[in-house]
């Protein structure tokens, strides 16, 4: 099945490399989805999100001379996290614009609305999971987006050290760390702990 | 207590590895578990790592708010995105720290020419032979100048359509000086350096005119005007004809103007030109 989609795809390439743009389109379809929840997830932010992934599209229907046949997924993915990179480093550079272009950083941290102490568990678990975007925004890019890409979108190790560059090293040791990472800002907030324990032990149980 | 290595404990990135069933050998594999069989840390750090990594597989994903298929505006179009102004702002927005640098370290070395003339032509006579040694190390400084200029200009077209700017301006220097007034936070800083600026361009022309050379007190008062100085020495009996002023010029002295009309442009590029420049937005750097 793979060698059917494989196919399919470098076909759809061969035709957008040769100026049909609705094959390419094809492609976006594809993938506008995964691109758009991984650049959500690395910048942290809907609309900064939108505008990445529009670059990123863009960007590859330029760069189609330069790929070189392999997964279109991590090329695209590889792509997405660049242009991340440079948007993060431009807000760097702009720390007063930032603050207008990044309403996910300006709530307040931590503070999640008390569900009221509901036991139903899947209240609690939606709660946690506000928790726990919050803190993977407190990440260093680099963890967040190797647990990006392997958590929340399945890419291997071996994808994500195509993607980032890195060796294979660093990408297990930003995985395991970004994931302690993660661990520990849970931990550090009484209700969140909370939660997250309750998790710990479902997970256990089931182990 | 058999053996040693069930006793460490199994690096973080190898719990990770071995709980996401990655980048391990069968061998490393069955190492951690005979490890974790007696070593309860190690079993809860790899719950942890099982915990948060189901925790964020579970985590809602948003939905696309729109479709990203290309028009063709889109392909035709060169991707500027609005998202990073620091690329299309002018060029000589992005390179006036450049000038400004450059214009204080011309600005410095002019200083140096000057004293090195002035010291030169009040210095006795046993001072002619030092005078050469300056006039030389002013000669190695003068191309030295020169490179730090040439250096922030990638595109030397722009960079000479840049000068002309600059001496344009400088024939207008009223408003500029006052934009620097008003505008520069550095004020103190530029003011005395852009004070300097219109006088090298009428230097050459002017020169004749410049009969209150002879007075000494004109050139000492008036450290802050380099051209005093240069005026000075024409007029001082010794080393050249005082008849032929312009002729009468040496190398130090046309070193000094060269440096002093640097100076001008260099200022001016880093310092008005940004601020006027159409579509410059007032952002430093």
């Amino acid at each position: 099945m793979f060698e059917t989609e494989h196919d399919r795809y470098q076909q759809l390439i061969a035709s957008a490399r040769s100026g049909d743009l609705e094959a390419f389109n094809q492609i976006v379809d594809d993938f506008q989805t995964l691109i758009y929840r991984i650049c959500v997830r690395i910048l942290g932010d809907a609309s900064l999100a939108e505008d990445a992934a529009q670059d990123t599209f863009i960007k590859a229907y330029g760069a189609l001379e330069q790929y070189q046949g392999g997964s279109l997924k991590s090329w695209l993915a590889r792509i997405a996290t660049n242009r991340c990179y440079d948007m993060i480093r431009a807000q760097r550079r702009r720390p007063a614009a930032s603050l207008d272009a990044q309403p996910v950083e300006t709530q307040p941290e931590w503070t999640v609305e008390p569900v009221s102490e509901h036991p139903d568990s899947f209240a609690s678990r939606s709660q946690l999971s506000e928790y726990l975007e919050r803190a993977l925004q407190q990440l260093s890019h680099d963890q967040r987006t190797a647990v990006t890409l392997f958590d929340i979108h399945g890419y291997s190790y071996d994808e994500i050290t195509d993607i980032t560059g890195a060796s294979l090293g660093t990408v297990k040791s930003r995985i395991s760390r970004g994931r302690l990472r993660l661990r520990d800002l849970l931990q550090a907030d009484d209700r969140a702990r909370e939660l997250y324990e309750r998790a710990w032990r479902q997970s256990d149980s089931k182990t | 207590m058999t053996a040693g290595k069930n006793n460490q404990h199994i690096p973080i990135e190898d719990l990770s590895a071995y709980a996401d069933g990655e980048a391990l050998t069968s061998e490393q594999r069955a190492t951690i578990e005979q490890h974790l069989a007696h070593c309860a840390d190690c079993r809860e750090e790899l719950a942890a790592q099982q915990t948060i990594s189901s925790l964020l597989a579970d985590l809602p994903e948003p939905e696309v708010p729109r479709s990203f298929r290309l028009t063709p505006a889109d392909v035709n179009t060169k991707p500027t995105s609005a998202s990073d102004p620091v690329e299309i702002q002018p060029w000589i927005v992005r390179n006036q720290s450049r000038f400004r640098w450059a214009g204080l370290a011309a600005a410095v070395l002019l200083v140096m020419v000057i004293t090195a003339d002035l010291f030169s032509t009040t210095g006795s006579d046993d001072s002619a032979t030092e005078f050469t040694t300056m006039q030389e190390s002013a000669d190695s400084e003068a191309p030295a100048a020169e490179e730090r200029a040439d250096e922030p200009s990638i595109m030397s077209t722009d960079e000479d359509a840049a000068m002309d700017a600059a001496e344009e301006s400088e024939a207008e220097e009223a408003a500029p000086d006052a934009e620097l007034d008003s505008a520069a936070p550095e004020g103190d800083e530029d003011l005395p350096v852009a004070e300097e600026a219109p006088e090298p361009p009428d230097e050459p022309t002017d020169q004749p005119a410049v009969e209150l050379a002879p007075d000494d007190d004109a050139a000492t008062d008036d450290a802050d005007h380099p051209v005093a100085g240069t005026a000075e020495d024409d007029a001082m009996p010794g080393i050249q004809s005082v008849d032929e002023t312009d002729g009468g010029l040496s190398l130090l002295q046309w070193t000094g103007i060269g440096l002093a009309l640097l100076t001008a442009v260099l200022l001016v590029a880093g310092f008005v030109l940004p601020r006027v420049w159409p579509g410059s937005s007032q952002s430093p750097r």
